[in-house]
């Protein structure tokens, strides 16, 4: 089969990793990990962009809060599943975690490849039923009076959660802030890093 | 992990980038450079070897413009397939059907609202 005339090339990469993975030559985790160790070559530092311009820039954050596809456009990030945005912000108060619970839609061109973990069935169906215990399992324990907002992804809109800004950041600059910014907390899984801990 | 490891930068298979960053338009995509680089991570292969069959995988296409990742990562998948053919990682056949069945559920069970990815 050329995959060059081929009409679905995403099931045959599909079927070639179960396949591989069958025969004991790879492991779906190892394959997440490769990907994230070329996270900084492959997307979420887009989307580290636009969350660190808007820890910094007032009027950004507003205008991205209000309008993010205009927002996230203005900084060159545009194409396929970046075409309707919404921003959801993380407070004291609230937490926001995105899924697709139909499939896996993901704003891939601000974050990269989407993680296995993200298309799991488990992940899906669970983050919506029992957020604080998948969260938990992510490793991200909230306090209970900190209310969790369920975002799920659809053909027309997609989720960037904005993290809270890390305590002991104030005077850092974009370009310092961006290496605080992973791809989870942009899902709403994990926070954003604290400095010295990346 | 050193990209560069994986990359030919100037010549025939270099990686598709933009404003130096890797290039992609679309998820399978990294993935299944992805897959690619974890087998020869893990002793599947040397690179090198993938390399021969990249190389030779674009110039049969006669399409030598490789900055485009659409094209790229087809080739790239018919190289790493020319590859598995090579040490029998395993049937052609069954690859087709396994795609096939992907396909199918990709189409209907497991999405049911009309849209790439």
């Amino acid at each position: 089969m050329d995959w060059l005339s081929l009409s679905d090339v995403e099931a045959r990469v599909n079927a070639l990793e179960s396949l591989m993975v069958e025969k004991g030559l790879a492991e779906h985790e190892a394959v997440d990990a490769v990907v994230a160790s070329f996270e900084n070559d492959m997307g979420p530092v887009n989307g580290a962009k636009v969350v660190a311009r808007a820890w910094t820039e007032p009027e950004y954050r507003e205008w991205l809060l209000s309008d993010a596809t205009a927002a996230i456009a203005d900084m060159g990030f545009t194409g396929l599943q970046t075409e309707h945005i919404v921003a959801v912000e993380n407070t004291a108060e609230k937490h926001n975690v995105v899924v697709c619970t139909l499939c896996s839609c993901y704003p891939w061109t601000l974050l990269g490849i989407p993680p296995a973990w993200f298309k799991y069935p488990q992940y899906r169906a669970r983050v919506v039923k029992e957020p604080r215990s998948v969260l938990a399992e992510f490793g991200l324990t909230l306090p209970d009076e900190v209310k969790i907002d369920i975002w799920d992804s659809s053909a027309e809109i997609r989720y960037l959660v904005i993290p809270q800004r890390p305590k002991g950041t104030d005077g850092m600059t974009v370009d310092e802030l961006i290496p605080l910014i992973n791809r989870d907390s942009m899902v709403g899984t994990a926070l954003a890093s604290s400095p010295g801990s990346v | 992990m050193e990209l560069e490891t994986y990359d030919d930068p100037g010549g025939l298979g270099a990686l598709p980038r933009s404003n130096g960053e890797l290039a992609f338009d679309a998820p399978w995509q990294g993935r299944l450079f992805g897959l690619v680089v974890h087998l020869c991570q893990a002793g599947a292969f040397e690179w090198d070897e993938f390399k021969v069959h990249l190389i030779a995988a674009i110039e049969d296409s006669g399409i030598d413009d490789t900055r485009d990742p659409a094209v790229y990562y087809r080739q790239f998948g018919n190289a790493f397939c020319r590859l598995a053919e090579e040490k029998e990682f395993f049937d052609s056949s069954l690859l087709d059907v396994r795609a096939d069945a992907e396909a199918r559920r990709l189409a209907h069970a497991d999405h049911d609202h009309d849209h790439d990815h």
